[in-house]
């Protein structure tokens, strides 16, 4: 008897033991990320059967498991990787309004000072300092649809580079998942199935990492494999081999990095609706919502401006009475992609201003001065519903409509997020005052059973006095 | 609900965080004094700040535009105003040469002062604008309006006037040409003058009374006509004040909507500054409560 005593008090020993370390393991990971708490499982050990009934033999620790909701984990996902697009789609998005910011800085006060100084040749056709400062103030205006043309190609260039660091980035999470997964298996084995808690939280750590990449589904094999797919379904990792996916220009323009696949024989690109999510998918949505309708509207503008105004500019008359040539040239007649890059002023000598509307050699005939400034008011864009101004003040609404729609929808996002962190650190997460309330109790337990051995030592001791 | 300890750190941190990004953002709204810092402050707004500037800048534009006009309207009307005085005392010396008693010698004397009166006409008809323009060549600003030519004086110029954009729907005529004012009808002004110059050269004055009865009624439609371009000119001038007026009120309107869209109202923004900053002291001191608790302060 007294040996069984000793044995349910070592029993209590050891599983007050593990329970300590468990504890204190929780203890020391309070803050790692991703961690998820660990509680050591206790039950009673079989009991002993005999004529006097079932006798107790103490306790065993039946596992160490993590506490872990699947449910809550794939809901906290979606969130991350939802909140990742909106916050990458507005964090770009909100360069552009920066740029176009007030009225006194992006286009505006370049397209005014450029028509005041077309008025004041208007007023005064045979001024020669009146016909250079508005060739000057041409050139100021080209120049700034150059440096907005520049500051978005920047932006392109940034999301190139980012798409391939987020590319590496996936493939490097896709390898270490696919490495786990084998790792799991092997240690899981070896220790007869209980669980290896803190590989576990790892794989779903690169897992959490990844949705903040691109959207994630993970479906979970019977062998304990995760088998990872990203967007909309395209698989990334299966079982232990994870596909490599790499950043490749695009067939119709190279200056515009997209994501492929690496196959067997070659690349499949992978369509942008397939990379939805996450700040990949921010950056793609950017890119094809945002940047390129920017940059168009950007183009369809500057074409505009060099077309309306070189066509009322060769219906005038120099002061040779030489017919007028282009005033703007650089951009394509019939196409405007590309016009704010390339949009130049086509003359350099201010007597080619084309102010007359005649050839009569009247150096003071200022009507056709007069239409060109008259440009600057009339509806001539976007099918003569738009005067210059006005369709630069679309733009500049689109932009900030879109950039305080990205930013409410991204706060939001983000407080849903918070929400089901919330809700999975509240089943998961550390609480230092429950392990210390545990330590505490565990500390009794490892006291009490050293006690009950004491007792059965002295059982022991006083039968050998016999 | 369970409350990890994370949770209790994340949770204070972000409420700070948060508190401290409106802060910064007033902070930069009462730095600047702008309530648009980027059009996604207000789209709307921000676009219709843009047109408003465009209206505010072509205002301020037409207005250049006027003072331009009026200068030139002016010159036009004090050269016409002369022109007016010259032809008047033409006109009087016309009248007294008509005196029978005048010898040959004194009408000779009388022919050369007419001469010098002729050329300061011819001066006045060839006046430059202070860009070296000639007033009243139409069009053709660096051609001689009028030439002394065996003929006669002869106009050079066409029969085109000047425009300037003085409103947004009003272009302005600023310049006369030389025909219009010096040859109505086809009856030059310098030809009635030479014709009588001629006539009061000629030795013994035979056909003079009929020469100055002829010299008087041409001056006189001469006379009529500048002054009635001159009240033209006049009332383009008063035309020019009275958008001037219209002009500036305009811009007052449009620098306030510009404002009203623009510019921030201080008193709300200061307001707001100091609610967001008790706000943040709060969430500090509810934070630094909260994390001082543990269990195992007290084990």
């Amino acid at each position: 008897m007294a040996n069984g005593i000793m044995n349910v008090g070592v029993s209590g020993l050891r599983a007050a033991q593990v329970a300590l370390l468990t504890t204190s393991h929780n203890i020391s990971n309070a803050t790692t990320p991703g961690y998820n708490r660990q509680q050591a499982i206790q039950s009673a050990s079989t009991p002993l059967a005999n004529s006097d009934g079932f006798i107790g033999r103490g306790v065993q620790i039946t596992t160490v498991q993590r506490i872990y909701n699947q449910h809550l984990v794939s809901q906290s996902l979606q969130a991350q990787s939802q909140s990742s697009q909106l916050d990458s789609h507005y964090n770009e998005i909100k360069q552009i309004d920066n740029l176009l910011a007030d009225t006194t800085s992006g286009l505006t006060p370049a397209l005014h000072n450029f028509f005041n100084a077309v008025q004041d040749v208007a007023s005064n056709p045979a001024s020669i300092s009146s016909r250079q400062a508005m060739l000057s103030n041409a050139e100021a205006l080209t120049a700034r649809f150059q440096q907005m043309d520049q500051r978005l190609s920047e932006m392109r260039e940034g999301v190139n580079s980012q798409i391939t660091g987020s590319v590496t980035e996936i493939n490097s999470l896709a390898q270490q998942i696919a490495g786990l997964n084998m790792n799991i298996q092997a240690v899981e084995s070896s220790a007869n199935g209980q669980p290896a808690n803190d590989l576990l939280d790892q794989r779903d750590a690169l897992v959490r990492d990844l949705s903040r990449i691109i959207n994630v589904d993970v479906v979970r094999q019977n062998n304990g494999h995760y088998n990872v797919f990203i967007g909309n379904g395209q698989s990334l990792v299966v079982g232990s081999s994870a596909m490599t996916l790499k950043a490749v220009p695009s067939s119709s323009d190279p200056q515009r990095l997209v994501v492929a696949m690496d196959q067997q024989g070659g690349e499949i690109v992978l369509p942008e609706h397939q990379l939805q999510g996450g700040s990949l998918g921010g950056l793609l949505a950017f890119r094809s919502e945002t940047l390129d309708s920017v940059q168009n509207s950007f183009d369809q503008l500057a074409w505009g401006i060099a077309d309306t105004f070189n066509t009322q500019h060769q219906v005038g008359f120099d002061l040779q009475s030489v017919a007028g040539s282009n005033f703007f040239e650089g951009t394509d007649p019939s196409d405007p992609s590309q016009a704010a890059r390339n949009i130049r002023v086509a003359i350099s000598d201010p007597a080619k201003i084309a102010a007359a509307d005649n050839n009569d050699g009247g150096v003071t005939n200022n009507i056709n001065a007069l239409k060109l400034a008259g440009l600057q008011t009339e509806n001539t864009l976007q099918g003569g519903t738009a005067s210059y101004q006005s369709a630069y003040a679309r733009l500049v609404s689109q932009v900030g409509n879109k950039t305080r729609e990205l930013e409410v929808t991204s706060k939001a996002q983000e407080s849903m997020l918070n929400q089901t962190d919330q809700a999975l650190q509240s089943l998961s997460g550390v609480n230092l005052e429950e392990e210390a309330a545990n330590l505490l109790r565990y500390q009794q337990m490892f006291q009490a059973s050293s006690k009950v051995i004491e007792i059965g030592n002295s059982l022991f001791d006083s039968l050998l006095r016999i | 609900m369970r409350v990890s300890t994370s949770t209790l750190y994340d949770q204070g941190t972000r409420s700070m965080l948060q508190q401290q990004d409106s802060l910064f953002r007033l902070q930069q709204h009462l730095s600047t004094g702008k309530r648009i810092m980027t059009p996604s402050d207000d789209p709307i707004g921000a676009a219709r700040a843009h047109e408003l500037a465009q209206s505010l800048s072509l205002n301020t534009q037409y207005a250049d535009n006027r003072y331009r006009a009026a200068d030139s309207l002016q010159q036009v009307d004090s050269t016409l105003g002369s022109v007016s005085n010259l032809i008047q005392s033409v006109r009087t010396m016309a009248v007294a040469a008509g005196n029978p008693a005048f010898s040959d010698s004194e009408r000779k004397m009388m022919a050369v002062e007419l001469r010098g009166h002729f050329d300061e006409l011819l001066g006045l008809a060839n006046t430059r604008d202070e860009q070296g323009n000639y007033l009243f060549s139409g069009f053709k600003g660096n051609t001689r309006p009028f030439e002394q030519t065996a003929n006669g004086v002869e106009y050079k110029g066409d029969q085109e006037q000047r425009l300037i954009q003085v409103s947004s729907s009003r272009q302005l005529p600023v310049s006369e040409t030389g025909d219009a004012i010096f040859e109505p009808g086809g009856l030059s002004l310098f030809q009635t003058i030479e014709d009588f110059i001629d006539e009061l050269e000629t030795p013994g004055g035979a056909a003079l009374s009929g020469a100055v009865s002829t010299a008087l009624q041409d001056l006189d439609i001469a006379l009529d006509n500048v002054l009635a371009k001159r009240a033209a000119v006049g009332s383009r001038l008063q035309e020019v004040d009275a958008l001037q007026q219209i002009g500036e009120d305009t811009a007052i309107q449009y620098q306030q909507s510009l404002s009203r869209l623009q510019d921030l109202d201080f008193a709300q923004a200061i307001s707001d500054m100091t609610r967001q900053q008790a706000l943040l002291e709060a969430a500090q001191k509810t934070f630094t409560r909260v994390s001082g608790l543990s269990l195992f302060n007290l084990i």
